[in-house]
């Protein structure tokens, strides 16, 4: 019986909460950076996707070249870069990031210990700087000036992940924060920038939509969807074992009201079902955000509007537009 | 007939307890009980040495044979002595009890006896041979005694009579037989127990210094407890010092250390793992095993690699004395046992057992549009054994199993919080082990065992293709004890443990959490990678000296030297003492203290996860307690402990290296039992309280938090009681503290991943899940018919249905959370057929 129990867990049928396609709230439901990957000293725009937008007050956004990442609640080894506020919307220009790296030069020994926590296995190439810094420590040194020249070419060859962190004041006070990733690096023939993902379009019954459209449902009725991937979405790339690999890649799926079968679906699963309220239930429009996922930092979305047969609007409800 | 010349000798008086030697006049025999003498003994001089009790009445309370010359004359001379009346032996002038040392001398002349009848005495169910018995000839109430299953009947005149078996230990039964002018006559009789064998066959080893907190206790026992299915193993959770294991998954946490740094042996020999998938069934079917060892802290060096606890399953040693079978059916498999002596010296044992849940989870999930079960959980194993004793003094044991248990779930829709958690989940884990053991008693008091296991296994893990463990493991055992009686207040115990294994190990997953971490979602975390293999060899010769200074004083030094080598290189010593003081024949007092080390977890062995650099694990235990033994049927201990642990595996921010050996941690507590053990009272159970502490340093906070075992209160009410016509009641009470874990205080937006991220609270540990408390019933029925015996069981697991708190789940955003609830109440049926 416990295997059945784990078999039930794993599948999660026995998930008690409100599913996370619902969105009954104010909430980021995810930052778009094009591109995701940009060259070292190049340019990305960033725009973040808020249902609700009416309750917001305030949204700030900073970066950090130099963050601990998720596991340690994005902590960031110096203070955050201030970039820009007000806006959902924001375009960086990574120039700013090479005097931010010289001037860490004279602090090589702290930026080698902060390395230490946020160095990954198949980082070899910044293992060998955190490997040769310690054998040349022990030889006396000094090390800082071949460390920080060769920590350099690191970066630029695999990249440095700049963390965007955006904070959105509510009306009720309270505050948002969602985190954004863009790796800045010197694109290679072998390995290319990454792409975002795209969809073509939804099909939602028998109808296809491409985004901003309206669509009117009956109600109570589940009906079938599909999200239709567009031509090369799913890109070839080398890791850093130099072996070949396909990403792999997610849709998220969100309504203000109905009710979607499952919160993702997959290339290789892709079919979904969705179901409107009923005439006469609140939240009867629904705005639907399908949002499109690869692994490696790429995402894209589309949205558009769904209603009863015979809906008369009551009040409207949309992403906030940039 | 025989004529025993019968005289006594008293050898030695005991000294009367906690009084001088000098000042005791010891007994005189007032009452003397002619013994019976088995018809097939040779005319002779025979003596049996005999240790017997006498009460400060001059009655005999207690007798047990220390030597004999011919051992078939023993239960005769130990029945005969029991009826003898002495004068109370008097310490300055006051009676007081003593044990003394008694010659029951047989002089046995020949005699030419007519037998006129034999009865073939077989127990029923069993078929056994039973030896003992007492029958009387009803007409004139002389009383016959049977040996090996047979039962003579001599000197009575033709005519008709009735042998007559009096209510005790067997059923009230009646048997009228003729006696006839010339050959006498066969009958067979089969004769039924009134209560179950595992009440008259009751193996309690001496209390041994060297394991001053030792619980030993029959698989039978066990076996018949409600929760344990049939299945022994699964009660030793419900022994003090054992915390109630997560989610019923069989980990042993002992005295709050990590299940990884407690042992579960068969035969002192690793087992690697002893359950099945979800610890639903050991992979050894019971009917193998004799008793459970369990010790949880502060056992001898005989012992090694481990800062827990040892739970040592002993298999059974006697030889099949008949054909013997069992087919046990439940819910979740069905297996069947068969053995049999191929001669007087040797027998060959055979067992399988298969689950059947696969096709149950099957059809359930057929329907099932989401996920579906390519391989539903299967397990099945099996075992073989074959023993056979050479010239009495070798005796020589295979012994072969192994399991094998797999389960593959589809999940086409992602149900779950991750996002490319879509596809196939596959494990299979299997093990086949050979192991041979050769015991032989060298000389009088010198004896040695020698054992060697190979148990290649495999461990094979494909998560949605996204995480992957894989591990196929080569390792070989070896073990010696020799064990050297030098005289009778030293004893030398000594030996060898030896390992090698090598182990292949392919890996793709985050990190192994750490203690008292939040589960993070894994498409956040960094996904490592292993493609490694382990080669380890270990040798670690033991020495353990057993010196009983005086009567009441034992002490036991001993020592272990650990040697590793391969890809871990270390030597290290772990000397440890432990002694127990016997106050009087009811109180004792135990204390140990000693050193333990152990290797670090598996895992840090990978240079990739663990960095593979790390020194042993150590730990130091002390222990202190008090035994209290006021009849044979009620034993109660309490003990308090301390341990200290240090050079343990403590998580390094420091991503190159991974782990260090600068954790430390401590655990101190206390235990309390009271065990009833098996007798004619017909009840068997215990209560078992433990309290513990078990902390670790947090170089966080600087200060200590609670483990992730610090589960603090934990009592266990555990009895059954059988009834006559072999209804067998059984109940279990449990309640224990809820573990601790880290609460999550909020939730940041992880846009790469559309996952979100919980930050926890600084304070690891600091909030607990709610008590949990469950009462399980156990009814059995056991059938008995001339040749076989026929038991159904009923469980009823969570009779109140109260679903306990075995885990926290939160919403997608961690703005809410829920408890993971455990079972409710369940119901199992099972029934076995035995011959």
């Amino acid at each position: 019986m416990r295997v059945l129990l784990l078999a039930l867990l794993v599948v999660g049928c026995s998930d008690p909460f409100r599913p996370q396609s619902k969105v009954d709230g104010p909430r980021v439901l995810g930052i778009v950076a094009d591109p995701p990957e940009a060259e070292f000293e190049g340019t990305t725009s960033l725009t973040a996707i808020i249902a609700y937008p009416e309750k917001v007050t305030h949204v700030t956004w900073s970066a950090c070249p130099l963050s601990l990442g998720a596991e340690m609640q994005y902590a960031c080894a110096t203070p955050e870069i201030p970039i820009s506020e007000g806006s959902n919307s924001i375009v960086f220009s990574a120039t700013i990031l090479r005097p931010w790296l010289d001037a860490l030069k004279p602090m090589f020994a702290d930026f080698i210990g902060f390395y230490r926590q946020i160095v990954n296995q198949k980082d070899y190439c910044m293992r060998e700087v955190i490997s040769k810094w310690d054998e040349c420590i022990r030889g006396g040194g000094p090390c800082e000036d071949e460390g920080f020249e060769m920590a350099l070419k690191c970066l630029r060859a695999n990249g440095l992940k700049v963390v965007f962190h955006i904070a959105v004041t509510l009306d009720n006070g309270a505050v948002m924060h969602a985190y954004r990733s863009v790796r800045f690096r010197d694109p290679t023939s072998e390995r290319p920038l990454n792409n975002i993902p795209r969809l073509t379009g939804v099909v939602i019954g028998d109808r296809l939509l491409k985004g901003g459209e309206t669509i009117e449902l009956e109600p109570r009725k589940e009906t079938n969807v599909l999200p239709l991937f567009a031509e090369n979405s799913v890109e070839t790339y080398l890791n850093e074992d130099g072996e070949t690999e396909n990403e792999r890649l997610w849709v998220s799926w969100f309504a203000t009201a109905g009710d979607f079968a499952y919160a993702r679906c997959t290339p290789e699963f892709p079919e979904q079902r969705y179901t409107l309220p009923g005439l006469g239930e609140p939240e009867q429009e629904a705005v639907i955000w399908v949002f499109v996922y690869d692994d490696r930092l790429g995402v894209s979305y589309i949205t558009f509007k769904a209603r009863p047969s015979g809906y008369k609007p009551a009040k409207e409800v949309s992403d906030m537009e940039p | 007939m025989q004529h025993p010349l019968l005289f006594a000798v008293i050898l030695y008086t005991g000294i009367a307890l906690a009084q001088e030697v000098d000042t005791v006049v010891p007994p005189e025999l007032l009452y003397f009980q002619e013994a019976q003498v088995p018809t097939d003994i040779e005319p002779g001089h025979y003596v049996v040495t005999l240790e017997v009790d006498i009460d400060e009445n001059g009655r005999v309370t207690k007798v047990e044979a220390l030597a004999s010359d011919d051992p078939r004359l023993t239960p005769f001379a130990v029945e005969a002595t029991r009826s003898f009346v002495f004068s109370p032996a008097t310490a300055e002038g006051k009676p007081v009890p003593v044990k003394i040392t008694y010659r029951y001398v047989f002089d046995i002349e020949h005699k030419k006896i007519e037998v006129v009848h034999v009865f073939q005495v077989r127990e029923k169910g069993t078929r056994a041979p039973i030896d003992g018995l007492t029958a009387l000839v009803e007409e004139n109430a002389k009383a016959f005694v049977s040996n090996k299953g047979i039962l003579e009947i001599t000197d009575l005149p033709p005519g008709k009579y009735t042998l007559y078996i009096p209510e005790g230990e067997w059923v009230e039964m009646r048997v009228p037989f003729e006696v006839t002018p010339g050959r006498g006559q066969e009958t067979e009789i089969w004769v039924e127990r009134r209560y179950g064998a595992s009440y008259q066959t009751v193996i309690r080893a001496p209390r041994e210094a060297r394991f001053v907190t030792k619980q030993s206790i029959v698989a039978t026992e066990l076996a018949r407890l409600p929760g344990s299915g049939g299945d022994p193993l699964k009660m030793v959770e419900n022994l003090p010092g054992l915390a109630r294991s997560p989610f019923g998954s069989g980990q042993l946490i002992v005295f709050g250390a990590d299940f990884l740094d407690s042992h579960v042996l068969l035969d002192s020999m690793p087992m690697w793992w002893f359950y099945h998938f979800g610890g639903l069934y050991s992979t050894i079917n019971p009917a193998f095993i004799e008793r459970i060892d369990f010790y949880p802290a502060a056992f001898d060096a005989s012992y090694g690699n481990a800062i827990g606890g040892i739970v040592d399953v002993r298999m059974k040693e006697e030889l099949l004395d008949d054909y013997h079978g069992a087919a046990d059916v439940n819910l979740l498999h069905a297996g069947a046992i068969f053995g049999f002596p191929y001669s007087e010296n040797g027998d060959l044992t055979f067992a399988f057992r298969r689950s059947y849940i696969d096709g149950i989870l099957k059809a359930v999930f057929s329907d099932q549009e989401d996920f579906g079960l390519t391989t539903a959980p299967v397990y099945y194993d099996y075992q073989f054994q074959w023993r056979h004793h050479f010239g009495g003094h070798n005796r020589l044991k295979l012994f072969i199993n192994g399991s094998d248990d797999a389960l593959e779930l589809l999940n086409r829709r992602n149900g779950l919080s991750e996002p490319t958690f879509v596809g196939t989940l596959g494990m299979r884990m299997w093990i086949h082990s050979a192991a041979l053991r050769w015991d032989v008693d060298i000389a009088q008091g010198l004896s040695n065992a020698l054992s060697v296991k190979v148990l290649p296994m495999g461990f094979d893990m494909n998560a949605f293709s996204s995480l992957k463990l894989k591990v196929t493991q080569l390792p070989v055992h070896l073990r010696d004890d020799l064990d050297w009686r030098i005289n009778d207040d030293l004893r030398l115990r000594c030996g060898l443990s030896a390992m090698t294994t090598v182990a292949w190990v392919d890996v793709r997953a985050p990190h192994v959490p750490y203690g008292g971490s939040v589960p993070m979602p894994v498409a956040t975390q960094e996904v490592i990678e292993a493609s490694e293999s382990v080669n380890v060899t270990e040798i670690a010769p033991w020495a353990s000296l057993e010196w009983r200074p005086f009567q009441w004083w034992t002490l036991v030094p001993s020592l272990r030297l650990e040697t590793w080598f391969g890809d871990w290189q270390v030597v290290y010593a772990d000397p440890r003492l432990s002694m127990r003081f016997q106050i009087d024949e009811q109180w004792s007092i135990k204390a140990a203290s000693g050193l333990y080390q152990q290797t670090p977890p598996v895992y840090t062995f990978s240079r990739e996860f663990g960095g593979g650099n790390l020194g042993p694990e150590a730990a130091v235990h002390a222990l202190l307690g008090v035994e209290w033994q006021p009849l044979r049927e009620v034993f109660v201990q309490a003990e308090g402990f301390y341990k200290h642990l240090f050079n343990l595996a403590e998580p390094s921010k420091d991503k190159t290296i991974r782990y260090t050996n600068d954790g430390y941690g401590r655990a101190y507590g206390a235990d309390f039992m009271v065990r009833i053990n098996p007798s004619d009272w017909h009840f068997f159970g215990w209560l078992a309280y433990t309290y513990v502490v078990a902390q670790r340093w947090d170089f966080d906070i600087e200060d200590w938090r609670s483990a992730d075992t610090d589960q603090r209160h934990v009592l266990n009410l555990v009895g059954t009681y059988e009834l006559p016509r072999h209804w067998y009641i059984g109940l279990r009470f449990r309640l224990a503290s809820g573990y601790p874990y880290t609460p999550v205080i909020s939730a940041v937006f992880d846009a790469d991943t559309d996952m979100y991220v919980p930050i926890p609270s600084p304070y690891k540990n600091s909030a607990r899940l709610p008590l949990f408390h469950q009462l399980d019933l156990r009814v059995d029925k056991e059938w008995v018919f001339d040749n076989w015996k026929l038991a159904l069981y009923l469980e009823i697991q969570n009779l109140y249905n109260n679903r306990a708190a075995e885990g926290v789940q939160y919403n997608y955003d961690y703005t809410k959370s829920e408890w993971v609830l455990g079972l409710p109440i369940l119901p199992v049926l099972g029934i076995k057929g035995e011959f």
